[in-house]
């Protein structure tokens, strides 16, 4: 059960990943892959399972590619992993 | 002038008084003097224009002199130059409110013609339209000119707030004008042949990142359009809510609480992801432009508090401080750094990191409170023209 405070920094390092984050960085850099910033991301949360892990990484890593249309879901899932009463 | 109109002179022929006929005969008679008196004109006008050059000769070389004894006189009859002063500024200041008074009359009766028969003054009108169409036209034209920028944004509002008429006036225009189409891109293309170089150039760049893509085995890149008018309300929204007026106070209250991520993850991004290499390398060249200009500042300041003054004078007000951020941002190379993809809050934070605590200082004389003292001169010292505060404000 990850806490207030890595939920916080997961979010904040999402956000500096997402307004970085271009596509034509894939032809610049050809071998870059969003799951580098995806592992980055995901550093401060360490406490869960693999079922647990999976959907974030997909949202964390919409969240980065396209921030305008799944920053929701992203806030969602992490919501859905934090602890009750934060 | 009412001097030479002689009323007896207009009722005498019996009828109706025309006061035209009047003014006309008054006239005529003025005009023949007039040319009885150029006979014996022609010496004496060559006389006087000697006269007035031996004179004005004279003037020119004992100016000094000329100014000295103004100033003897002027000192030994300073009560006499005083009163002879005050009485020309009296009696001119009340010719001056005479022919305000007369103007005023003028326009008063104008008016009052009008209102009794508009029809006969819009006929009167149209009339000199139809005798003079070329005059006509160069004046709307003029008027066009001098109110372009309103009136094309008149009709931007119009656009955004009817869309489906202007959709469907657009329809109908090119309907009408299907011959013409290919023509009108033919010459539009060989007037603005740059603005063709540049669709094409984006064309070309696009095609290449679409091939890319493919070799790569990506999808291509998901694009959804937004019409103009959507985002011209989403920028006005978004420019309004970043670039409100935010206190000197809020601004610091953000910047404090603001953490940022610990150096040592960013270290670690940077080293695992290109992508973070990319920005950083981008970031740190615009910092060091901000770091690098960061003394011309006061006098990026100056210029602007000089135009502030300008533009005021002028009768447009402009926001002193965000001019200022603005140009100091442009001369840290920010439209490029933009341009290139960098982050524009990213920008604006660190621009407000480097102006911290300057940005207050430019003065912003809007007139609440102050008044404009122009330039003058005061008991022999010349004093430049400055701002002070209103009297009683």
């Amino acid at each position: 059960m990850p806490s207030r405070e890595e939920v916080d920094d997961v979010l904040q390092r999402v956000g500096l990943a997402a307004i970085s984050y271009y596509p034509e960085i894939h032809i610049d850099e050809p071998d870059y892959t969003v799951d580098t910033d995806v592992d980055w991301c995901l550093e401060p949360v360490t406490d869960l399972t693999d079922e647990q892990r999976a959907p974030l990484r997909e949202a964390v890593g919409l969240a980065i590619t396209n921030p305008t249309a799944h920053r929701y879901a992203l806030f969602q899932t992490l919501l859905e992993l934090a602890p009750a009463d934060s | 002038m009412s001097a030479g109109v002689d009323d007896t002179s207009a009722r005498s022929n019996g009828g109706a008084p025309d006061p035209h006929a009047a003014w006309l005969r008054a006239g005529q008679a003025r005009q023949q003097a007039k040319r009885a008196d150029q006979g014996q004109d022609a010496a004496a006008s060559a006389a006087a224009e000697r006269e007035r050059e031996y004179k004005r000769r004279y003037r020119e070389e004992h100016r000094e002199e000329i100014r000295a004894y103004r100033a003897q006189y002027h000192a030994e009859n300073r009560d006499e130059v005083n009163r002879k002063n005050r009485e020309y500024m009296r009696e001119r200041s009340r010719t001056m409110r005479a022919q305000k008074e007369r103007r005023e009359r003028q326009r008063e009766r104008e008016h009052a013609r009008y209102a009794a028969d508009p029809g006969k003054r819009r006929a009167q009108i149209e009339r000199w339209r139809e005798a003079h169409p070329e005059k006509n036209a160069e004046y709307s034209k003029r008027y066009y000119e001098r109110h372009r920028s309103a009136r094309v944004k008149r009709a931007q509002e119009w656009r955004d707030l009817h869309p489906e008429k202007h959709a469907h006036a657009m329809r109908d225009w090119q309907q009408r004008n299907r011959e013409n189409l290919s023509e009108y891109q033919r010459r539009y293309r060989a007037e603005n042949p740059e603005a063709y170089q540049r669709a094409l150039a984006a064309t070309r760049e696009r095609q290449k990142v679409q091939r890319r893509l493919k070799i790569l085995g990506l999808p291509a890149p998901k694009k959804s359009r937004v019409k103009a008018r959507d985002r011209r309300a989403n920028e006005s929204a978004a420019q309004e809510f970043f670039e409100r007026d935010r206190a000197a106070a809020a601004r610091k209250r953000i910047m404090a609480e603001y953490t940022p991520l610990d150096q040592a993850a960013l270290e670690e991004w940077r080293a695992r992801s290109p992508l973070a290499r990319r920005r950083d390398a981008q970031l740190s060249r615009f910092r060091r432009q901000l770091a690098a200009g960061a003394d011309t500042v006061a006098e990026i300041r100056e210029e602007v508090r000089m135009d502030v003054i300008a533009r005021h004078l002028r009768g447009d007000g402009i926001d002193a401080p965000a001019e200022l951020r603005q140009r100091v941002f442009d001369a840290a190379g920010g439209q490029q750094y933009l341009a290139a993809g960098g982050d524009r809050h990213t920008a604006a934070l660190m621009l407000e990191e480097s102006l911290d605590g300057q940005v207050k200082s430019v003065a912003l004389p809007d007139g609440r409170g102050l008044v404009w003292v122009p330039e003058h001169t005061r008991a022999g010292r010349e004093i430049a023209g400055h701002w002070r505060r209103r009297p009683g404000a």
